[in-house]
C-alpha cells in the first residue's frame, strides 16, 4: 500500500516538474491502477458474498410414536378391612312376604307406603344391570327390575296404578351410594354394589342376589392362541385394558398373570381399544362386560373362569332392619317361583350364554341359621 | 523520500528490511502523510463495506420476514385453526344424530381439508429437526383422526352408545397430540419471525462506529493539512469527507424508515393477529367442548364441563392473560379491527348466557332443545359463536392487510442503498488517495 502510494507520489512529482511528457503509460502505472482496481473489487466481492451451503435433500422422517396412552394409574391401596366375620350375611327373613297388614305400625314398610313412593338409588349407565333404552326412554336392567319387585310388594301393581308410579329413582355415582343411604336420602340402593366389611361399617345389606367374578372379554380374533379363552391366566404377554382406578386393575397388575396393563378412561373406551387393537383383552365383572358385549355382539366373547368373586347385594341403612327382612323375603320369593331366572335371562343371559343359572343360594344368616 | 541504497547484511530477512524501510519512513513528514492517506484509505473502504453489508444484511431479514417468516406464521396459525374448527364441527355432527345438515357437513370436511393443505404448504418451506418430527406427526395422525370419527358416525347411525365413545376417543387425540403439535410448529415460526424481525429493524452500531472514525479521521487530517500548508482545501479529501456523510446520511435515512415501516408491521401487523388469533383458538376448543357436553351426555360430560367453564375464563378474563383482553389492548389503536374485537367480545358474553341455558335444558333431560340451542344456525348458542368468530376473522384478515403494507415500505425503503453506497464508497477511497497523493508529492 505504501509503495503504491509512494510510486503515485514520485511519478506525479516528476509531472509537475514536466519531466514527463506524454508517455505511454509505464508498466508502474498500469500495475498501480491494477493494484488499485483489484483492490476495491477484493473489497466489493467480500462484501457481496452470501452463499449459504447446499441443503441437502433431507432423509424420509420416521413415523411418530403411537397415539397417547392413558398412563396407568395404580388403584390406591385397598382400604384395610376390618374384620366382620362374613359380609355377605344379612338378617333373617320370615318365612313369606308379609302382607300390608300384617306390618307392625312404626315399621319402614308402613312409612313408605302411607308416604307414597320408595327412593330407590341408581344407576342409568351401567348395563344391562342399570340403564335408560334409548328407544322408550324407560330406566330397564336387572337392579332396576329388583327394585321394582321390592316397590311392588310394598305397594301392589295394577293397570290402573302401575308400580312405576310409587318409586322416586335417583341417580347417584359409585361413591355417593353409601352416604346416600347412610343419611337416609333414599330408601335403598340397587347398583352392582359388592359387600364387603368396609361397607358394612356403614350401611346394611340384604342377601346377595348375584354373584359376579372378574372375568376377560377379547374379540374373535384367530391371532390369539387358544390358551387366552382361559382369561387371565392365559393372557400372558398381552395387552389387557380396565378403567383407571377400579377394582378391576388388582388381578390384572397381580405378577402371576404377567399381562400388560392398560387404562381407559370408561369401559366403552377399553371396548374401542380392543376394536383397535390397542389391546387384546379387557378384564372386569362380567356384567360389565356382558353390558360391552351388548355393544359389539358379533365379534367378541367373554371368556375365561372368573378370578375374583363379587357378591352384589341392595344397600339398606342399618336403622332399617325390619327392611331388610322385608327385602330378603322378597328375594326368596323371586328365587323359588324362578322370577330370578326370567330377570337373568332377559338381562344378563344373551350376553353370558350361561345355559342354566342359578340364584347364589342363601343358607344362613347372621342372626340365626 | 530518500532513495539510499541499503546494504543488506545477508542474515537480515526481507521483511524485517521492510519494516525498517517503513518506521524510517514515518519519521519524515511524507512518510507519515502516505501512512495516514492508507489508514484514511482503509477506513473509507471499511466503511462502505460495513455500510453495505448492514444495509444488504437488514434487506435480507426484511425480504424473509416478508416472503418466508410471517406467511409461515399466518399458515401454521391457520392450520392450528382449522383443527380446532374440525375438533368442533365432528362434536356438532354427531349431534345431530344419525343424518346430519349439509351446513355441517360441509364445515367439518372444508376444516380438515384446509388443515391438511396448509400443512402440506407448511411443510415445503421445511422439513428437518424439530418441525420435520411435528409435521410427521400431524401427517400420519389426522387419517387417523377421520378414521375414528368417520366411524363415530356409523356407531351413532346404527343407534349404539359407541358412538360418542368413538368420538371422545378423537377428540382426545386431537387435544392431546395433533392441536400441541400445530400449537408447537406455530411457536417455532413465530419465533423465527420475531428474530428475523429484530435483525432487520437493529441498529448498525458497526456502521455507526465505524463511520464516526471515518469522519473523525477525514476531518482531522483536513484540519492539519490546512494548518500547515497554506492551502485550506485538499480537494480530495473534501471530496471524501462529503462522500462518507452522504454516504452515512443516505444509509441513516434509508434503515431510519425501514426500522419504522417494520415497527408499523409488527405493532399494526403479526403481533394483532397472534394476539386475535389466540382468541379464536379459544373460541373453537369452547365450541368443541359444548358439543362434547351434549354428546357424551352422561358421566363423561363433567370433563368437558369442567374444560369449558376454563375457556370461557381464558377467553373473558380482563387481565393480560385474558385473550379476547389481549387482542383488544392490541388492536386499541386500530379504527377498523378495535370495534371488531368489541363486538366479539359482546357475542362471547352473549355465548355464556345462551350456554347457562342450553345447560339448564340438558339438566332438564330436555335434551333436544339444549341440542337445538347448540347446533341448528338459529339456535342461540351457535348464532353467538357464530357472530364472535366471523368478528375475530374479520380483524385477522384487516390486520393481515395492514401487515403487507408496512413490509412493502419497509423493504422500499432500503432500495438502492447498497448499490448508491459501493459507489460513494469508491468515490471516497479515490478522492483520499487524490489528496493524499497531491501532498505528499509536494515533497519532490
Amino acid at each position: 500500500m505504501l509503495r503504491i502510494l509512494a510510486g503515485a507520489a514520485r511519478l506525479d512529482g516528476m509531472r509537475l516538474r514536466g519531466t514527463i511528457r506524454n508517455a505511454p503509460p509505464t508498466p508502474a502505472r498500469s500495475r498501480l491502477l491494477a493494484r488499485i482496481a483489484a483492490l476495491v473489487a477484493g473489497a466489493l466481492l467480500l462484501a457481496a458474498c452470501t452463499g449459504d451451503p447446499d441443503a441437502h435433500a433431507p432423509a424420509l422422517p420416521s413415523p411418530p410414536a403411537r397415539s397417547a396412552v392413558v398412563p396407568v394409574e395404580t388403584p390406591s391401596a385397598a382400604t384395610v378391612q376390618p374384620d366382620c366375620g362374613n359380609p355377605e350375611l344379612s338378617l333373617k327373613p320370615p318365612a313369606s312376604v308379609p302382607a300390608p297388614s300384617a306390618w307392625p305400625a312404626d315399621s319402614t314398610m308402613r312409612r313408605i307406603r302411607d308416604r307414597g313412593w320408595l327412593i330407590a338409588g341408581i344407576d342409568q349407565s351401567s348395563y344391562p344391570f342399570g340403564y335408560r333404552d334409548p328407544v322408550d326412554n324407560r330406566l330397564k336392567g336387572f337392579d332396576i327390575d329388583l327394585i321394582r319387585e321390592v316397590a311392588r310388594a310394598i305397594f301392589g301393581d295394577s293397570p290402573s296404578d302401575p308400580v312405576d308410579n310409587h318409586i322416586k329413582f335417583r341417580v347417584l355415582t359409585n361413591k355417593d351410594r353409601e352416604p346416600a343411604v347412610k343419611d337416609h336420602v333414599v330408601d335403598i340402593v340397587a347398583m352392582t354394589m359388592t359387600v364387603d366389611c368396609a361397607r358394612r361399617e356403614k350401611v346394611d345389606f340384604s342377601d346377595v342376589y348375584y354373584v359376579a367374578g372378574q372375568r376377560v372379554l377379547i374379540q374373535k380374533d384367530p391371532d390369539l392362541p387358544p390358551r387366552v379363552r382361559e382369561g387371565l391366566p392365559g393372557l400372558s404377554g398381552y395387552r389387557v385394558c380396565a378403567v383407571n382406578g377400579s377394582r378391576s386393575f388388582g388381578p390384572i397388575l397381580d405378577p402371576r398373570y404377567g399381562v400388560v396393563p392398560v387404562a381407559g378412561q370408561t369401559w366403552a373406551d377399553c371396548l374401542v381399544k380392543l376394536q383397535k387393537r390397542e389391546v387384546e383383552a379387557v378384564s372386569t365383572d362380567d356384567n360389565i362386560l356382558a353390558g360391552l358385549r351388548a355393544l359389539d355382539p358379533n365379534y367378541t366373547e367373554i371368556v375365561g373362569a372368573p378370578v375374583s368373586r363379587e357378591p352384589y347385594a341392595m344397600a339398606i341403612a342399618h336403622e332399617h332392619g325390619d327392611f331388610v327382612r322385608f327385602v330378603n323375603a322378597v328375594l326368596a320369593e323371586l328365587r323359588r317361583d324362578n322370577t330370578w331366572k326370567t330377570l337373568y335371562q332377559t338381562y344378563i343371559g344373551p350376553t353370558l350364554d350361561d345355559p342354566d343359572p342359578q340364584p347364589p343360594a342363601v343358607t344362613a344368616w347372621r342372626d340365626a341359621s | 523520500m530518500v532513495t539510499t541504497a541499503v546494504r543488506r547484511p545477508t542474515s537480515v530477512p526481507r521483511s524485517r528490511v521492510r519494516v525498517r524501510r517503513v518506521v524510517r519512513g514515518a519519521r519524515t513528514t511524507p512518510g507519515r502523510w502516505l501512512l495516514i492517506g492508507v489508514l484514511l484509505a482503509v477506513v473509507t473502504v471499511l466503511v462502505g463495506a460495513v455500510a453495505f453489508t448492514s444495509v444488504r444484511d437488514r434487506a435480507d431479514a426484511a425480504d424473509r420476514v416478508a416472503t418466508t417468516g410471517e406467511p409461515a406464521s399466518v399458515r401454521t396459525q391457520e392450520l392450528y385453526r382449522a383443527l380446532a374448527q374440525a375438533n368442533a364441527d365432528a362434536a356438532a355432527s354427531l349431534l345431530a344424530g344419525g343424518v346430519e345438515t349439509n351446513a355441517v357437513r360441509d364445515d367439518y370436511e372444508r376444516s380438515l381439508d384446509t388443515a391438511q393443505l396448509t400443512l402440506m404448504s407448511v411443510s415445503s418451506a421445511e422439513q428437518t429437526g424439530r418441525t420435520g418430527e411435528l409435521l410427521a406427526e400431524l401427517f400420519v395422525g389426522i387419517p387417523r383422526y377421520r378414521e375414528d370419527v368417520a366411524r363415530a358416525k356409523t356407531e351413532v347411525r346404527k343407534g349404539s352408545s359407541l358412538g360418542a365413545t368413538y368420538l371422545m376417543v378423537a377428540s382426545r387425540q386431537m387435544e392431546q397430540e395433533l392441536l400441541p403439535a400445530a400449537v408447537e410448529l406455530h411457536d417455532i415460526a413465530s419465533a423465527r419471525l420475531r428474530a428475523d424481525h429484530d435483525e432487520a429493524a437493529s441498529v448498525p452500531w458497526a456502521a455507526i462506529a465505524v463511520g464516526a472514525v471515518a469522519m473523525a479521521g477525514l476531518v482531522a487530517a483536513q484540519v492539519a493539512l490546512a494548518r500547515r500548508t497554506k492551502r485550506v482545501f485538499n480537494p480530495g479529501l473534501l471530496v471524501a469527507t462529503l462522500s462518507v456523510a452522504v454516504l452515512a446520511g443516505w444509509t441513516a435515512s434509508g434503515l431510519g424508515s425501514a426500522h419504522d415501516a417494520l415497527t408499523r408491521s409488527r405493532d399494526d401487523g403479526w403481533e394483532p393477529v397472534d394476539a386475535v388469533a389466540d382468541a379464536r383458538f379459544s373460541l373453537l376448543q369452547a365450541r368443541a367442548a359444548e358439543g362434547q357436553i351434549l354428546v357424551q351426555n352422561g358421566s363423561e360430560s363433567t370433563r368437558y364441563i369442567q374444560a369449558l367453564g376454563g375457556y370461557f375464563a381464558d377467553l373473558t378474563r380482563d387481565d393480560e392473560t385474558g385473550r379476547l383482553a389481549r387482542a383488544a389492548e392490541r388492536s386499541e389503536g386500530d379504527p377498523v379491527t378495535a370495534p371488531r374485537i368489541a363486538e366479539a367480545r359482546a357475542a362471547v358474553d352473549a355465548w355464556t348466557e345462551a350456554h347457562r341455558e342450553v345447560m339448564e335444558k340438558y339438566e332438564a333431560a330436555d335434551f333436544a332443545a339444549a341440542v337445538t340451542m347448540v347446533i341448528r344456525p338459529d339456535g342461540a348458542s351457535q348464532a353467538a359463536f357464530g357472530r364472535a368468530e366471523e368478528a375475530l376473522a374479520a380483524a385477522i384478515t384487516e390486520d393481515q392487510a395492514d401487515f403487507e403494507d408496512a413490509i412493502g415500505d419497509a423493504r422500499a425503503a432500503t432500495d438502492g442503498v447498497a448499490v448508491g453506497g459501493i459507489v460513494l464508497t469508491v468515490v471516497a477511497a479515490a478522492g483520499v488517495v487524490d489528496g493524499v497523493r497531491r501532498r505528499v508529492g509536494e515533497y519532490r
